[in-house]
């Protein structure tokens, strides 16, 4: 999926408002072609159906299926728009959008309606003359003095009037269809079916216990779409709709189901440069250099797709929410950014959360607690709540697309997670305990000190020259590579008497040399004094001396790794006083050596950063992906 | 890609039946049917072909989809309106010139009717009702007239018409049994639904109003009519495809439903599609991995089946779930499917008492059957779906 430039030398054109990139519906329509990318396959379907749909035959309805932020929004708009630039396309049919309000009908009557009068719009944004638009807003005026049970049937003739006389056909882009099919139905006092243990005769099934629906809209629905020439229904839900899987409802195996699955790492690739394309970055003055330093900065440190990939879980809204990040490059803030946008998002997620009842919110918010998946006898052992009431509180926000069920870390059984991993991070900065928040902080911070490193090897390196203890510490490490321990044990000595003739032992310059010498040796005590001040240094927030030190124990991981003794730093940051700074480092050396189930089981933040580290440790699986 | 994987099938998209079609006219004949098969094996297209035939047969047809009425009188005028006398008598008047089965067939109408079309005839409709002198009278009109008036999603209406008036029910019932079953008529009923008809009467001890009609069970399709489908298919797709696909993709699918073939069918052109985009390749064969691959992918969609199991969970009563649960993982082991008595001997541990286990088992199929997990054909219980069956046996199978 190659994404091409806007223009060689067009500057960037930067949006009015930050919050325009995570919404679809402010995007103009050269944002939405130029940002569009990753869904193109859906859209090719799409329009090739409508290409190769006989005149005289009921289109097929097609129903996209995703969790929030997944791009359905996107893929509706882009498809509205990829069928009116399209001669051909547009002279056979019309997309209709609908304001979100009018998701939620009570009736055929109603919907038919809004259908109409979203036919009126688009007409008042094309060439049609006046006069007919004026006719039709008449018609569809006179229609609401008409019997409510009379409007749909009217409705939909006008509707079908308008298409023959035309030789257009309405594809009615839906974006929240399992909301307007909820909203057909009615509760009435009929009873569900229900198996007993005395029904011995299939007459004894007539048994009932919840009360069934009045779906009689539903089906004439159904039947309209199954029979109308001139209706295509492309819908949009954010959860499988229970109806299409139930056998005695409407809708049962009526649409065509397209799952939008989360990014693959090309695609989020793709996204970015797109995004950086249209919302530029920084240093670049133009789309096309603005995409080129994308492109550069993805290309030399592809782990940092990775991570953002599970930080986001492959949601496109996530992504372009944290696409910020990306922009920034190393010398911007990352923390403060982070909490930027958390502040941005508070608006939307509060309003999501109040908007729930006290026990499902309480449900949610020990999902997210827990923030890797957790199984329902632990949220309901957390919350105070007895399983069954958890499992039906589930059910519900599974419903809303609010959680999703996931694998449970180490097993092959299912648990519950937040289906949008950066609402996940949104409570957790700002709702859980200070222990939480402050693992959320350090992932922020890992990410920033993780890119930093990188420009501070260089200057680590620079201090390595012949002559001074330093230079005893590589030789000794080449040696060791040669597999001449005994030289190399001498060497690492000569260098740790060195280090104590001039004083450096209690010094922080020396606590590199002497963790990794003093680790060779098997001085586990000494080393470990040397890790705690390494690790004490980094951890101290974000001045220039703990970004050093963070990327001395980054290079001290690596090459431990490579003389052979990984495990035995691991097992000496078991040991730190500060061992939850250290985790993800020990993950990754236990992973490097072959253990990878210690990290596998590892809270997702932290396994996001033992993956960085593991990549430094085995590159190989850098070009994987 | 055009061809349906959840709406009727016409015109050229229409596929197969041959054998069906030529049975149907001949039963009616001297039949009324009702037409039943579980969901998505094609029963609306079938009706919809049955019209479009009629003529030719001799009959002038119409289809009435009751899907969205709730009330006997809305009903009745539907089909006022669906039958106007001017179109029966136009029709009429072209039929009598042309020549072949149509001809035939009004001429042997006209010779079984001295009186004429529309003479000699009784109409009965329950004389209590507030419906029943518009029921006479499309009695009267459409006795003995060469028509054929198909009902497609009968069930569906006549269960809310249960739910609501069941007294009102029995009274429609039995006046289109009358009328069914009065001398001389000429007309013909044949009545659909998505939600089984016969078991719906069952479920509310009503079969006695239909043991008149002919009940034609449709089947999935032979595997030499869904071959030539798949390749019919993937020709109008201007896709090549290994000789081995078609076969292989049917083999697959197992239960023939139309509708499951198309979906895997459609699962798998996207998967080629895919593949060609990740080799950088156009218009490639389709292969029997892309099969594989379409196959994984329906089964990868959590959300297709999930709501199979909760409603399990739902509407069985607890004490009865282990035995569903029990004999859904047996037949989902088992793609050929399994018979009465080896399901029985599968239950044993559940109910060890023999008599106890038969009853149990019988409802615990008919509700299965009812609600379109399992189906029983020739005498063997098989996953209606063959995603299903494996989303269920990876996950529910022990």
């Amino acid at each position: 999926m190659a994404v091409e430039p806007v223009s060689e030398t067009e500057p960037v054109r930067r949006p009015t408002g930050t919050t325009v990139k995570y919404n679809p519906h402010l995007w103009t329509d050269d944002e939405l072609r130029d940002i569009f990318v990753v869904r193109q396959a859906q859209l090719d379907e799409l329009l090739d159906r409508m290409r190769s749909t006989p005149a005289d035959a009921a289109p097929q309805a097609t129903l996209f299926v995703g969790a929030r932020g997944m791009g359905k929004t996107t893929l509706l708009r882009r498809l509205a728009l990829a069928v009116r630039e399209d001669a051909e396309l547009a002279r056979d049919w019309l997309p209709l959008s609908f304001p979100e309000e009018q998701y939620t009908v009570s009736g055929l009557g109603e919907l038919w309606r809004n259908v109409l009068d979203a036919l009126i719009d688009a007409l008042e944004r094309s060439a049609a003359s006046r006069a007919e638009i004026a006719e039709l807003d008449r018609k569809a005026h006179e229609l609401a003095a008409a019997a409510p049970a009379a409007q749909a049937g009217l409705a939909l003739a006008l509707i079908n009037h308008w298409c023959q006389q035309h030789q257009r056909r309405l594809v009615l882009l839906i974006d929240s269809t399992d909301l307007l099919l909820e909203g057909l139905k009615k509760s009435t006092r009929a009873p569900a079916k229900k198996l007993t243990k005395a029904a011995s005769a299939p007459a004894s099934h007539a048994s009932h216990a919840a009360p069934a629906v009045d779906d009689s809209a539903l089906w004439q629905l159904r039947q309209t779409l199954l029979e109308s020439k001139h209706l295509m229904w492309v819908g949009a839900s954010y959860q499988s709709l229970e109806s299409h899987h139930a056998y005695d409802q409407a809708f049962h195996d009526f649409f065509d189901l397209i799952d939008l699955r989360p990014l693959s790492l090309d695609d989020m690739r793709d996204a970015l440069v797109a995004l950086a394309g249209r919302f530029g970055m920084r240093g670049a003055e133009t789309s096309a250099q603005s995409m080129l330093a994308m492109q550069n900065a993805l290309a030399a440190r592809p782990e940092r797709l990775l991570a953002l990939r599970a930080i986001t879980g492959g949601n496109p809204r996530t992504t372009a929410i944290l696409y910020d990040l990306f922009a920034a490059g190393a010398d911007g803030d990352l923390h403060s950014d982070l909490r930027g946008l958390l502040d941005l998002m508070t608006p939307l997620y509060k309003a999501r959360m109040e908007q729930l009842p006290e026990q499902p919110r309480k449900v949610l918010a020990h999902v997210m607690e827990a923030w890797d998946p957790i199984a329902l006898r632990d949220l309901a052992q957390a919350a105070g709540i007895a399983s069954s009431t958890v499992s039906s509180q589930l059910v519900r926000l599974e419903q809303d697309g609010l959680v999703q069920k996931a694998t449970l870390s180490g097993t092959r059984r299912s648990g519950y997670q937040v289906a949008e991993r950066f609402f996940n991070i949104w409570f957790l900065m700002r709702h859980a305990p200070r222990r939480v928040r402050q693992r959320l902080t350090w992932l922020v911070e890992f990410m920033r000190l993780w890119y930093r490193a990188d420009e501070l090897e260089g200057a680590i390196g620079e201090r390595i020259e012949p002559g001074n203890p330093y230079a005893w510490d590589q030789q000794g490490r080449l040696l060791v590579g040669l597999g001449r321990h005994d030289e190399a044990s001498a060497l690492f000595r000569r260098s740790v008497d060195a280090m104590a003739g001039q004083g450096l032992e209690v010094s922080e310059k020396g606590s590199p040399l002497l963790l990794q010498a003093h680790l060779w040796l098997g001085n586990g005590d000494l080393a470990l004094q040397h890790l705690d001040r390494l690790a004490r240094t980094a951890s101290t927030g974000s001045s220039s001396g703990s970004e050093e030190a963070f990327a001395v124990i980054r290079v001290q991981v690596f090459e431990c790794h490579q003389m052979g003794i990984g495990i035995r730093l691991a097992e000496l940051m078991a040991r730190s006083e500060l061992a939850d700074f250290l985790l993800p480092y020990q993950l990754a050396l236990h992973a490097a050596a072959g253990s990878d189930g210690p990290m596998m089981n590892a809270a997702a933040e932290i396994q996001v950063m033992a993956k960085a580290v593991l990549l430094d440790l085995v590159p190989a699986q850098k070009s994987q992906g | 890609m055009s061809f349906p994987v959840g709406t009727t099938a016409e015109g050229t998209q229409f596929f197969g039946r041959a054998r069906e079609l030529c049975d149907f006219w001949d039963l009616l004949d001297s039949n009324h049917v009702v037409l039943s098969g579980p969901r998505r094996l094609g029963k609306t297209s079938l009706l919809k072909r049955l019209v479009k035939d009629a003529p030719a047969q001799g009959w002038h047809a119409v289809l009435v989809d009751l899907q969205g009425h709730s009330r006997i009188e809305d009903v009745l005028a539907e089909l006022e309106r669906s039958l106007p006398n001017s179109k029966i008598t136009g029709w009429l008047a072209a039929a009598r010139k042309s020549v072949g089965r149509a001809a035939e067939r009004i001429k042997k109408v006209e010779l079984k009717m001295p009186g004429g079309f529309g003479g000699a005839l009784d109409p009965q409709a329950p004389p209590t009702t507030a419906w029943s002198a518009q029921a006479r009278q499309l009695q009267t009109r459409l006795s003995a007239q060469p028509v054929l008036i198909l009902i497609d999603e009968f069930s569906v209406f006549l269960e809310k018409l249960i739910n609501k008036d069941r007294e009102g029910a029995e009274h429609l019932l039995g006046w289109l049994r009358t009328w069914r079953c009065a001398n001389n008529i000429q007309c013909r009923f044949v009545f659909s639904g998505s939600i089984g008809i016969n078991s719906l009467l069952t479920r509310h001890k009503l079969t006695t109003y239909f043991n008149d009609c002919h009940d034609f069970r449709l089947q999935p399709f032979s595997r030499a009519e869904a071959m030539a489908m798949v390749r019919a298919e993937l020709e109008s797709e201007a896709r090549l495809s290994a000789p081995e696909v078609p076969e292989y993709l049917c083999a697959r699918v197992g239960w023939l439903s139309p509708f499951y073939v198309n979906l895997l069918l459609l699962e798998s052109l996207r998967a080629v599609r895919d593949r060609e985009a990740e080799q950088g390749l156009q218009a490639t064969p389709m292969q029997v991995g892309d099969v594989d691959d379409g196959y994984q992918r329906l089964l990868a969609v959590r959300s297709r089946f999930i709501h199979w199991a909760q409603r399990l969970e739902r509407d069985v009563a607890p004490q009865e779930l282990p035995l569903v649960l029990k004999v859904l993982a047996c037949v989902a082991g088992k793609p050929e499917g399994l018979s009465h008595k080896q399901l029985q001997a599968r239950l044993h541990a559940i109910e060890p008492e023999p008599d106890a286990r038969a009853r149990r088992l019988e409802s615990a199929l008919w509700q299965l059957e009812e609600d379109g997990y399992l189906s029983t054909d020739g005498g063997r219980v098989q996953f209606l779906s063959f995603l299903l069956r494996d989303y269920w046996q990876s996950n529910h199978g022990r």
